[in-house]
């Protein structure tokens, strides 16, 4: 009986210690990011550093061992409304069970109010894309349609970006103006509502929001990007949001980074939002 | 602040299990007191040592199994019901480490607190007696990111020794529900002392 469990002892330490520390394991990535300052239609009032979020994020990225091949870049007027469902879909339809995904948005945000009735709140979010027509609502991107195209996708690893407003709200319009401040939020007839959720809840990939529910998400002429994306880039660069100091920077950690700075960045107007479904998991961002 | 961070997450499976657990636990201490007052039947409270494995995400798809050293410490008090029938209440502290990066994401390490409660069997061996415990019972879970109580049912099988220090060696195995791991599975060995109370032992149980 002693040499059995002696034996049983050495197998469970063998087994965990077969796991050596790595990363790598054949998985495959795919980014797709998305920025647009320069909107068609006159009245969707321009932003001014968005592309700079997502020419940042993709530095970051290349910066961590990302692969140019692996990220697809979309900005300004590449931005239409097909081309970023198409590019969606084509990531899902190519990612493995163990793959990795980001996508990354950043631009205009908004709601409407919800017509399938399928939202608890009440309202779809939506973000804008480049060639949005100011009276034609069916050219928002919404969430559902996001959702739809994200639903094919096999993993669930990987990581969702927003830097826009997901909400209504119409705090700091004040703020916004001459104080370098410009509100990533555009009000359309259709976007009377009751504020806005998670509503990518159809994929359990992490998502990353810039701002709360009833938030709008600013950005700034001294950083030259987005409140958040600004953090975030900044946490990437150097390690600086590597809490643990294990080499490597996961989403929570990154998060919590941006998190924390960017509500003391915007005194407290703006609070970004993680949802994360899996507990005591955490997914590496850099590699 | 704890038991409130507790309720919060408690599924309703988990309250039910909370409140057999209590039941359990009462009724198990008012057996042990009734024991206590027979001579004849045995009653202690061992220490124990542990380490092993906890096999996360054993039937996940994007995130497949990963194999985590945990190690902790316990204390099974017992009480011997009838001839070689026993109540035992296993009260375990365990801190699971972080897991490898394979495939570009690890589970965070993480502290669980575990209420299994246990009925067993002894079968008279010669050097040795030979022992099987089976239990249901709770593990609340606690790391910087989530905190949570999950139902859990564990087997434990080993040996006993008649005397001296060790007074048992057993291999357990723990499977504890919870969605968001797929499945949750403990392998651990442990290694038990007598600590507070012993008392009529029955060293001819052949």
């Amino acid at each position: 009986m002693i040499k059995i469990l002696t034996f049983l002892c050495a197998a469970l330490l063998f087994l965990a210690g077969c796991s050596l520390l790595g990363t790598g394991d054949g998985t495959a990535f795919h980014a797709l990011i998305v920025g647009i300052d320069m909107y068609i239609d006159d009245n969707v009032p321009d932003l001014k550093w968005c592309v700079s979020d997502a020419n940042g994020m993709r530095q970051a990225l290349l910066q961590h061992g990302w692969k140019d091949e692996e990220i697809t870049l979309l900005l300004n007027g590449e931005a239409t409304k097909d081309r970023i469902l198409s590019e969606v879909q084509s990531i899902a339809e190519r990612c493995g069970a163990g793959d990795y995904i980001l996508i990354y948005y950043s631009g205009h945000g908004t709601y409407i109010s919800d017509s399938g009735g399928d939202e608890s709140d009440g309202s779809d979010e939506a973000i804008v894309p480049v060639d949005f027509d100011f009276d034609n609502i069916s050219t928002l991107l919404l969430d559902d349609e996001l959702g739809t195209a994200v639903s094919r996708c096999r993993t669930e690893k990987g990581v969702f970006i927003f830097d826009s407003c997901n909400s209504g709200g119409f705090i700091a319009s004040s703020l916004a103006e001459g104080s370098g401040m410009r509100s990533r939020y555009i009000d359309t007839a259709g976007t009377r509502g009751t504020g806005s959720s998670g509503d990518l809840d159809i994929v359990n990939i992490p998502v990353l929001a810039a701002s709360g529910e009833d938030e709008d998400s600013f950005e700034y002429d001294n950083l030259q990007h987005g409140a958040f994306t600004y953090f975030l880039i900044d946490g990437l660069s150097d390690l600086t949001a590597d809490k643990n100091a294990d080499g490597y920077i996961s989403i929570r950690e990154l998060f919590h980074y941006a998190e924390i700075q960017t509500e003391y960045y915007t005194i407290h107007y703006q609070h970004p939002q993680l949802r994360f479904s899996r507990e005591f998991l955490d997914i590496l961002i850099t590699r | 602040m704890i038991f409130q961070t507790i309720g919060e997450n408690m599924t309703s499976i988990g309250k039910k299990l909370l409140f057999s657990l209590l039941l359990s636990i009462m009724l198990g201490l008012t057996t042990m007191t009734a024991a206590g007052a027979d001579e004849k039947k045995e009653v202690s409270i061992d220490a124990a040592l542990s380490g092993g494995v906890r096999l996360l995400d054993l039937e996940g798809e994007t995130y497949s199994l990963k194999a985590v050293p945990f190690f902790g410490f316990s204390i099974v008090p017992r009480v011997e019901l009838i001839h070689r029938f026993f109540f035992s209440l296993e009260v375990s502290l365990s801190y699971t480490l972080r897991s490898d990066y394979k495939g570009y994401y690890y589970y965070d390490s993480f502290g669980t607190i575990g209420l299994i409660p246990e009925l067993g069997l002894l079968f008279p061996g010669g050097v040795v007696d030979y022992a099987i415990f089976i239990g249901g019972g709770i593990f609340h879970s606690f790391s910087e990111y989530d905190t949570a109580s999950r139902p859990a049912v564990a087997a434990r099988a080993g040996i006993e020794f008649k005397e001296g220090f060790v007074r048992g060696i057993y291999i357990s195995y723990s499977h504890v529900f919870d969605e968001a791991f797929q499945s949750y599975e403990s392998i651990k060995l442990f290694a038990t002392t007598p600590l507070l109370l012993r008392s009529n032992v029955r060293n001819d149980i052949k």
